[in-house]
């Protein structure tokens, strides 16, 4: 380095405190609020980094820091490759009013040279960056977040109204395993708003045409095409597998047993269900919010609930709940902003407008209450014999 | 089950109502109801919608005007216009069907005072049963 680099260097030192790997070690641990930014750039990142650390390369610092670090006076701890290019990030950050700043001494090279924990990241191939381009310009997704969707499963138990839109969102935005369970054939009455599926494709299954639809749009994920239909000997087997369930069903009795085997297996149930012109969407997180029974003890009786085959839908409308239920997949699957859990969301297409609807959990809830067994509750199949 | 965070007493476990209710409850029970009293001077009313379900037994409409204090005056007077909706909102013993929800300000009325929420001319009454269709 010249004489004016060290004098840059000697200035920015008298700014940022400047700690060693096994103190910033320390302060991760210890505290909750820090936030570690490497600044490196992105080669060097791919290559390992600190866990939890969030990547802002030096050059994009100015542009991109405050969407990654909005409360300026969180304890923020920089590090690059040796110490030095995080020095003037640190001197930057001071300068855009950030209070608490300070720089890892030796940078990653230290860090690992310690022994220290550090983490690779999975890199994304050229093609997956340009596909998923749109994804990794938004900070709440990003590399990390693209990742994870990529190594996410998502079970979608119909590829009807609700599961079809939903699909075809899900697998553009690389959600990397898709598993659609359904036992129907594709009719000419389901083209009305079944987008998976078109006319070439009547007499054919659902799930096979689901699969073909998916993976020409995109061959980066894998559909896994059941054949089936949920029934009580199945479905703790294939629900298992999946990070998050999407109820896109038409009946109850399926609705009661999916919900009683995701309390089971702990997995989350993104509900929605659609009559005519409105439609309803919320999320059942087991423990963390109600139940399905907890909102519904007992189901109505068949003149109150008919499924669209009766009732009749307008075509848009699944689409739109399909769309809120993909949405909420993906909050789940990033663990970003607030899903509906313990919040019902219901919409009127003639009046467009919607309502919130505010759930609680029933402490006597057979299935996710206090003394409850949801291992063997009734799924009225014989009281719902309406789907 | 071991896990009972985020629960609510509800009138299911007769947790709530009579002289069950918490302190906080309480207050805002007296808050509501002292609201309802210095409303209700000039008969105003509350309005409830009706679900799609319903709409053949309520004359086809998507909301109904309804005078009351409580839901369960509010529903009287829904079922004096439209007596067939009483059988497919409220048991023969005159409870709340476990198969239909009423939210009351976006408050389901199981965790508040079951048929004794008190209502304001204000207040918007969702019924809400159990929709099926999905596909």
């Amino acid at each position: 380095m010249g004489d004016a680099s060290n004098a840059i260097l000697r200035q920015v030192r008298q700014e940022v405190p400047e700690i060693r790997p096994s103190e910033a070690q320390r302060r991760i641990q210890t505290g909750d609020a820090v936030r570690v930014v490497d600044v490196r750039e992105r080669m060097e990142w791919n290559d390992g980094h600190l866990p939890g650390a969030v990547h802002v390369p030096r050059g994009f610092l100015e542009l991109q820091i405050e969407e990654s670090i909005p409360d300026k006076d969180s304890p923020v701890i920089l590090y690059c490759a040796g110490g030095v290019r995080s020095l003037l990030a640190g001197a930057t950050l001071r300068q855009m009013g950030y209070t608490n700043v300070t720089s890892m001494a030796g940078g990653y090279n230290a860090w690992a040279a310690s022994g220290l924990p550090t983490e690779k990241p999975v890199v994304l191939t050229t093609d997956q960056r340009r596909r998923y381009s749109r994804h990794l310009l938004v900070p709440e997704v990003g590399e990390d977040g693209q990742s994870k969707l990529l190594q996410s499963k998502v079970l979608l138990v119909g590829a009807g109204g609700l599961g079809a839109p939903a699909a075809y969102y899900l697998a553009a935005a690389g959600v990397g395993t898709l598993g659609i369970i359904d036992s129907d054939i594709v009719e000419e009455s389901n083209l009305q708003r079944q987008i998976l599926h078109n006319t070439k494709r009547v007499g054919m299954p659902k799930v096979e045409s689901a699969r073909m639809t998916l993976t020409e749009l995109n061959p980066d994920i894998k559909v896994v095409a059941i054949n089936d239909r949920l029934t009580k000997e199945n479905v703790r087997d294939l629900i298992w597998d999946y990070d998050v369930i999407l109820d896109g069903t038409d009946n109850f009795p399926t609705r009661y047993l999916l919900n009683d085997a995701s309390i089971l297996a702990g997995k989350p149930v993104v509900h929605g269900s659609v009559f005519r012109f409105e439609g309803q969407v919320t999320v059942f997180k087991p423990f963390d919010g109600p139940c399905y029974r907890c909102l519904f003890p007992l189901p109505p009786p068949p003149e109150l609930a008919p499924n669209c085959a009766e009732a009749g839908v307008l075509g848009v409308l699944p689409g739109t709940i399909g769309m809120l239920q993909a949405t909420e997949v993906i909050k789940l699957l990033l663990g970003i902003g607030d899903p509906l859990v313990g919040r019902l969301l219901t919409y009127d297409a003639l009046t467009e407008t919607f309502d919130e609807l505010r759930l609680s959990r029933n402490p006597q809830c057979p299935a996710c209450g206090i003394d409850a067994h949801p291992e063997d509750l009734p799924t009225y199949e014989e009281i719902c014999a309406i789907a | 089950m071991a896990h009972q965070a985020n629960l609510t007493p509800s009138v299911f476990d007769g947790a709530v109502g009579g002289s069950g209710l918490s302190a906080a409850a309480q207050r805002r029970q007296e808050i509501t109801q002292g609201e309802c009293h210095l409303s209700y001077e000039g008969q105003p009313m509350s309005t409830i919608r009706i679900p799609p379900v319903l709409r053949g037994n309520a004359g086809g409409n998507k909301q109904v005007a309804a005078q009351g204090t409580t839901l369960r005056e509010a529903l009287a007077d829904l079922f004096e216009r439209y007596p067939a909706l009483q059988t497919q909102i409220l048991t023969d013993d005159g409870a709340l069907n476990q198969y239909v929800n009423v939210f009351v300000d976006e408050q389901d009325i199981r965790y508040q005072l079951g048929l004794e929420t008190p209502i304001t001319p204000t207040s918007t009454i969702i019924l809400l049963p159990a929709m099926a269709g999905g596909r």
